[in-house]
């Protein structure tokens, strides 16, 4: 299959794709400000997977709106954000769609927002509309992500039409088909039944270990985060801040379940659980 | 579920038996035994007649096209004035502030109370038809399509911003979709109410129409024209009903069939 790698020129020498410097984030409410990050520092590599764990509000979807450049009126940020060498903080609101546009970032939430308007393939392509003309190519590009997401024979259907693993499929092959240098997934798969989320599992290592995409994968499954991660950061209640990072060097590509039966699997297991307990009481 | 050959068959025999007994309480059936006069409850063999006499005579086609004239351009002008304000509202959030109660007022207004003063404003001709027919079109189309700007789900629009979208590009992607399916979901509402404004118009004063001559009709008791021009109406009626949701389920062929109520 062929998948198309994109190296980033990055300014600078290392290979760090987005960087976090002591990032504070409030939100101005009419009652006061709400601090909902505090000093949060990251540093992610090209092609790291980093798994994000924390208690509900503790800030992981104000952080991955950030990245996503996402940022509205009602939002204080201090800090850097550092992605591909340029600190998009800075940016305007133009400059910044630019940016994005050029290097890509591909978005899979936990909510269906597939448009139920659109054909899965006409879905698929959307992403790539705004970013060149040359429909050859966009068509070529999504049929590679239909097969690699297993949406053969989709192509024509409505996401009315679909279950909801094929509309997660659709909204993972979207996010990849205009090759994107960051993919950030807010809880893909916490919509889905248990059966079709461990089927999921095992295609999204399978689809990781063959895109090799930079990846944010927030979860709030223990075993879901370390399964995909190769790097596991646990979060703090509100104001969040980083409270631990942990390896994984199980190597990809990964099957679920045979990771599971790893003692590397089990002792981090124990250890984010350690991290994580005193945040969930 | 009974089979549909089966109902259908039902559903005749029953529409026979009213038939028959009508035309026996008319006295149509036994000379002598009637329950009713036929000048007051019509009788079904002079409907017929009456029915077949009016549809051939020229009368019928100017009647005809008059109103089919004024409901399809009091349904175009209502639909497209409706959207372009209700896109306008949704867009502008101090036009809806400052307006909407007017507009929930009129609204509010029966329209046939309209119809005597668009009458005076706009003449006997095609002109008050359509008037009447657009005040009640428009605020279908109007309403619908504000609240199919308002209900665009914001995270439709974040994840469509994420893919490189810009205005325009969430405009043509998720704004216009929305409001096509909610003013297009309104369509089918709006085409009955564009017929009866129509005839409500008809009936406050016009020189042709459907409307005016069942109006007339009744003037003269002519109780069997009026039941022709009933049945004629009420024909019309389904027609342009199952068109419009022909054309409804064409251009919102993505809608899962459960929506389509």
């Amino acid at each position: 299959m062929l998948i198309r790698s994109n190296k980033l020129t990055i300014r600078g020498m290392t290979n760090t794709v987005i960087s976090v410097r002591n990032l504070d984030a409030w939100y101005i409410t009419k009652t006061g400000r709400l601090h909902v990050l505090d000093n949060v520092s990251l540093e992610v590599e090209e092609g790291e997977i980093v798994s994000m764990l924390g208690p509900s509000g503790c800030g992981k979807t104000t952080f991955l709106n950030i990245i996503l450049g996402l940022i509205t009126d009602d939002m204080d940020i201090k800090g850097e954000m550092i992605i591909a060498g340029y600190n998009i903080l800075g940016m305007t609101h133009r400059d910044m769609l630019n940016f994005y546009r050029k290097i890509g970032i591909g978005y899979v939430s936990q909510k269906d927002t597939l448009l139920p308007w659109k054909t899965v393939l006409d879905n698929i392509l959307l992403g790539c509309k705004f970013r060149s003309n040359n429909n050859v190519d966009h068509i070529n590009a999504a049929r590679q992500y239909i097969k690699l997401t297993g949406l053969n024979g989709f192509e024509g259907s409505y996401p009315s039409q679909l279950s909801g693993g094929m509309r997660q499929r659709c909204m993972i092959a979207r996010s990849l088909v205009y090759n994107p240098a960051i993919l950030v997934m807010d809880e893909p798969l916490g919509a889905l039944d248990a059966y079709t989320r461990m089927v999921l599992q095992k295609e999204l290592t399978y689809i990781f270990s063959v895109t090799k995409k930079t990846t944010l994968f927030v979860t709030h499954d223990i075993d879901e985060a370390i399964i995909v991660g190769t790097k596991i950061v646990v979060m703090s209640k509100r104001p969040g801040k980083i409270k631990k990072i942990f390896k994984c060097d199980i190597p990809y590509p990964r099957d679920p379940f045979k990771v599971k039966d790893t003692d590397e699997f089990k002792r981090l297991r124990d250890l984010v659980w350690q991290a994580l307990k005193t945040e969930a009481e | 579920m009974p089979s549909s050959i089966y109902i259908n068959s039902l559903r005749l025999l029953v529409l026979a038996l009213l038939i028959t007994f009508w035309e026996l309480a008319s006295g149509g059936l036994y000379p002598g035994f009637e329950l009713l006069p036929p000048l007051i409850i019509g009788r079904p063999s002079l409907i017929i007649g009456e029915l077949i006499n009016y549809v051939t005579s020229e009368l019928f086609i100017i009647d005809l096209s008059s109103t089919l004239q004024a409901t399809a351009w009091g349904l175009l002008i209502g639909m497209l004035s409706g959207i372009a304000l209700g896109v306008a509202f949704g867009y502008v959030r101090f036009l809806e502030d400052l307006f909407k109660p007017f507009f929930v007022a009129i609204n509010s207004l029966p329209r046939p109370a309209l119809a005597p003063i668009l009458t005076i404003w706009f003449g006997f001709g095609i002109l008050s038809k359509i008037m009447v027919a657009w005040s009640i079109v428009f605020f279908i189309a109007f309403f619908n399509t504000l609240q199919g700007i308002k209900s665009i789900d914001p995270d439709l629009i974040k994840a469509v911003r994420v893919m490189g979208a810009d205005r325009l590009g969430i405009t043509l992607h998720v704004t216009i979709p929305a409001v096509a399916t909610w003013a297009f979901a309104a369509l089918r509402v709006s085409v009955s109410f564009a017929l009866i404004g129509t005839v409500i118009g008809e009936f406050v004063g016009a020189h042709s129409g459907l409307g005016y001559r069942l109006l007339v009709a009744s003037g003269l008791f002519k109780t069997n024209l009026v039941y022709a021009i009933l049945i004629i109406l009420m024909l019309l009626g389904v027609m342009i009903v199952r068109v419009s949701e022909y054309v409804e389920s064409k251009i919102l062929k993505w809608r899962p069939p459960s929506i389509m109520f």
